[in-house]
């Protein structure tokens, strides 16, 4: 029996947070710190011809003003994950092309944000506008380039059987296509980073970024300094989804510091995080399904991916879609296409999911209609396809499906739901219900090294400090870290104090993204804690003079001859210290070989009124595979939160662009994302009960997959009440059903 | 000008065209409440002025002498903190804390004027406040634990 893996303990720093005492890195001053503020572009394409700032370096206050003139010219990829990654490296700190509305041209650091402001507005900026290119297929002909070299970036093919015999031998074909759309992260603390670069020429970088060692991988790269004179410190961290793992303003702020040889902090106003950061990779989708006597015989899936001006991460997003693609439906043959392009829209990149929403909504738009079609229930159509648990991974031999408990996440929803294929409507509304599967992975094994390392540290009184450089973005990793160690050393979670990453200081870590936290954190949990244990399970046997088997360790105490001696692991710890010289510390890496799925299976019941065309999910059901859930409250917080998240994707949240690549909606109260008054307030998370072999007490990862089948599980809802519409893009919003209902018609 | 804070009368020097945001942040260093957007959509700067919770990013620091401001740090301390704030702890209400201290200013605002709010009216009183991390259920869980909390002590 466990005391303290499975239990709902409250989350770290908890209490601090209600109380509004933890500082974030807004809430911090340095000593002798300036204000930075960054000029912007306001055209979408086209080239700076001249730049003026020397009314700007003349005003009050201001230390420096930084441009592409006398700044860093390195091309590099803010996204790399070691030193030889050969991604393709379109991002300069400034650039004299511009590519994008919002792009940085210049920036200010001075006395005060005042006066930082008012300089900027002295940098005289002449530019020359060219047509921009914004839609994804045209940027695939390559008619208007964003580069020279075109716009296609590093496409992902992945197919197993083959497709082009299942299309050929198909009685039918049923095709349908999805427009995805760009999506504002909204962490609530908005982008800040404060940059050092001292008298002596060493950089420290204080940001709360998802993966300190991948920021210094790009800033030595950048600035041409070796490691050892970066250093990059992790600062609480108020929400990420994914928008802070690259170096985004890091490299404008290190370079003002450079020059004003003070500390300088940045932080991005919201409309700067909206533009100026990076949104969800908008995408379009074609998907041909080969029917053949009442089967899929075949499907076959091509992408246009939204990569913005920059590549970033994007081409590697369809390489993680199609490790998550092959694992939840078997058909005899299946091909995934992606051609990821540049474009003139504002930056795309890593967010919650990294791809498997948009492709996981798209597949299951088609599952809906095929399952229409063949007058065959949906929940059952699915059953048919979806792996069993240890099926072969059609697509690697390496990749596990392992224990996949996707068909027991369906059947289980469908109790909770009530589900019902009946369309029901009165006088206002129509009714329709909705069911969506998807699943997201456990970190980036096994086809690229997924490591991290932890130190722990007993200090005299008894208690831990934990160093790692895994960060918790605020979903309570640092919880569930702590309870395994509280588990194996038989101690309380609280007296395991963490220290937050930092390169200096901290073991490597690759980064907290890719839902790894729980996976390969857990599972390094449990190596240091059972390797102090093993230290100290050597000396008390010492100590009392009996072996290992004869002891017993609760509560921080060892207890020896039937309990009748004791020792605390305090004192034990003074004995190790004097006698033997020794200091009980232990460093452990973890390199995780597997990758399993976490699944999810939702259901939706929308009601879409008749006049208006509003939508409303009244009602929601989610069940989720986590294997054991290491704190299921925790585990129940990311699922309402990737709920609110996918609501809004499927519902409401758009950053749009005018034709020229404008955005027009670049504020909080045009941007719509899920107030609380909107949530459905008949919403069940339910966590299947199961285990997952190669997870740390049988537990896997839930920050990511919690959102995966939202948005399929609500369209497939909208479907159903209008009578099987065809939904051809997200979100769908009123506007959009009245059209497609009168095309429809 | 002198502006009241959690019971605390200051001295303050007003800038030109000062938000009480960012008088309360960088002049009085409560940074409890928080900057999140700056054009009044997400509530993650509110405060109480004269017992109504609002958005301080919208409000003029000029326009508060004379008012009772209570920020986050006026509701309680770690060390004594609102039951409030430990019911949000227990309801799991908090994730990475950035909305939290303009969700426990609302919640302040509903209980002190509605001691026993339905789900609904909890929701309503929190709907200009957004969160990106707990989809609000477990903050309204622990609103409501709250509201029960408070009533049980009476
Ligand atoms: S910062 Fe005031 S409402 Fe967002
Ligand atoms: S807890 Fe992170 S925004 Fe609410």
């Amino acid at each position: 029996m466990n005391k303290w893996v499975g239990k709902s303990i409250p989350l770290n720093s908890g209490l601090h947070k209600a109380t509004g005492e933890v500082m974030y890195l807004d809430d911090i001053e340095f000593p002798g710190m300036l204000t930075g503020k960054i000029l912007r572009s306001e055209i979408a394409f086209g080239k700076i011809l001249r730049i003026d700032t020397s009314k700007a370096l003349a005003m009050p206050g201001v230390k420096a003003v930084v441009t592409h003139e006398n700044t860093s010219p390195v091309l590099y990829n803010g996204l790399v994950r070691s030193i030889n990654d050969d991604w393709p490296a379109q991002e300069t700190i400034f650039n004299e092309i511009i590519r994008q509305y919002g792009q940085p041209i210049a920036a200010v650091a001075a006395e005060t944000e005042k006066q930082a402001v008012a300089a900027l507005k002295q940098i005289v900026v002449e530019v020359e506008e060219w047509d921009p290119v914004l839609d994804l297929e045209e940027a695939y002909s390559n008619k208007i380039k964003v580069y020279e070299e075109g716009n296609r970036l590093p496409e992902t093919v992945k197919e197993v059987g083959d497709i082009e015999q299942a299309l050929a031998d198909a009685d039918e074909i049923i095709r349908t296509r999805l427009d995805t759309p760009m999506v504002h992260h909204m962490a609530i603390e908005p982008h800040v980073c404060v940059a050092d670069w001292d008298k002596e020429d060493k950089l420290t970088v204080y940001v709360p970024h998802q993966g300190v060692f991948g920021a210094q991988i790009g800033l030595a790269k950048i600035f041409n300094k070796p490691y050892s004179d970066i250093r990059v410190v992790h600062s609480l961290m108020g929400g990420a989804f994914g928008v802070k793992v690259g170096i985004i303003i890091e490299p404008i702020c290190a370079e003002l510091s450079k020059q004003a040889r003070r500390p300088v902090k940045i932080r991005l106003t919201r409309k700067e995080c909206m533009v100026g950061t990076w949104t969800r990779h908008s995408a379009r989708l074609y998907l041909e399904a080969a029917i053949k006597n009442g089967e899929i015989i075949g499907m076959n899936i091509r992408e246009y991916l939204n990569a913005g001006p920059t590549c970033g991460g994007t081409h590697f997003i369809p390489v993680a879609q199609s490790a998550k693609l092959f694992k939840l439906y078997g058909f005899p043959a299946m091909k995934f296409y992606a051609s990821p392009v540049n474009t003139n829209t504002v930056q795309q990149g890593a967010m919650r999911g990294f791809g498997s929403p948009k492709l996981f909504t798209s597949l299951e738009i088609m599952m809906d209609q095929v399952a229409r079609k063949l007058g065959v229930d949906r929940v059952e159509f699915r059953q048919r396809y979806l792996l069993n648990p240890y099926d072969p991974n059609p697509l690697s031999e390496i990749d596990l499906i392992s224990n996949a408990r996707s068909k027991d996440c369906l059947q289980k929803g469908k109790e909770l739901f009530g589900w019902d294929e009946k369309r029901e409507e009165d006088e206002t509304y129509w009714y329709g219900n909705g069911v969506g599967m998807g699943l997201h992975g456990n970190g980036v094994a096994p086809h690229a090294p997924d490591i991290t390392g932890m130190t722990l540290k007993l200090n005299e009184d008894g208690s831990y400090n934990l160093a790692t450089a895994i960060c918790d973005h605020g979903g309570g990793s640092y919880t569930v870290i702590a309870q395994i160690i509280a588990e194996i050393l038989s101690i309380s979670p609280d007296s395991i104090r963490i220290k937050k990453p930092d390169t200096e200081n901290t073991p490597y870590d690759l980064g907290a993204y890719g839902s790894r936290n729980t996976w390969v954190g857990g599972n390094c949990a449990i190596e240091v804690a059972t390797v102090m244990k093993e230290k100290l399970f050597h000396y008390a046997s010492q100590y009392f003079g009996c072996s290992d088997s004869e002891l017993l360790l609760e509560d921080n105490t060892f207890y020896a001859h039937d309990r009748k001696e004791s020792v605390s692991v305090r004192d034990l710890n003074n004995y190790v210290l004097y006698t033997f010289k020794e200091k009980l510390i232990a460093t452990e890496y973890f390199s995780s070989k597997h990758n399993a799925g976490s699944y999810g299976a939702h259901f939706a019941k929308v009601r879409i009124h008749k006049e208006t065309k509003k939508i409303e999910v009244i009602k929601y059901v989610a069940v989720a595979d986590v294997g054991t859930a290491i704190n299921p409250k925790l585990v129940e917080g990311q699922l309402q939160g990737g709920i609110q998240m996918g609501l809004g994707y499927a519902l409401s949240e758009e950053l749009l662009l005018n034709e020229r690549g404008k955005p027009l909606n670049a504020n909080l109260k045009k941007y719509h994302a899920f107030h609380a008054d909107e949530m459905p307030d008949d919403l069940t998370v339910h966590i299947l009960d199961s285990h997952e072999d190669y997870g740390p007490y049988g537990g896997k990862s839930i920050g990511e997959a919690a959102t995966v089948p939202v948005a399929a599980a609500v369209v497939s809802a909208i479907s159903h009440a209008l009578d099987g519409l065809l939904i051809e893009r997200i979100p769908v919003t009123s506007s959009y059903l009245e059209k497609s209902l009168a095309n429809h018609q | 000008m002198k502006l009241k804070v959690n019971d605390k009368v200051y001295d303050v020097i007003l800038e030109e065209k000062e938000t009480l945001l960012n008088m309360l942040r960088n002049q009085l260093k409560l940074t409890g409440t928080k900057y999140g957007c700056g054009t009044g959509d997400c509530g993650a700067c509110k405060v109480l002025i004269d017992g109504m919770a609002k958005n301080s990013c919208m409000i003029m620091a000029k326009d508060c002498e004379n008012k009772e401001i209570v920020t986050v740090e006026g509701i309680g301390t770690a060390e004594h903190p609102h039951e409030i704030q430990t019911a949000f702890v227990d309801a799991g209400a908090i994730q990475c804390g950035f909305c939290t201290p303009g969700m426990v200013v609302s919640a302040k605002a509903l209980l002190d004027s509605n001691s026993k709010p339905s789900r609904d009216e909890i929701r309503q009183a929190l709907k200009n406040n957004l969160c990106r991390c707990t989809g609000y259920t477990k903050i309204i869980d622990g609103v409501a634990l709250a509201a029960e909390r408070m009533n049980d002590h009476e």
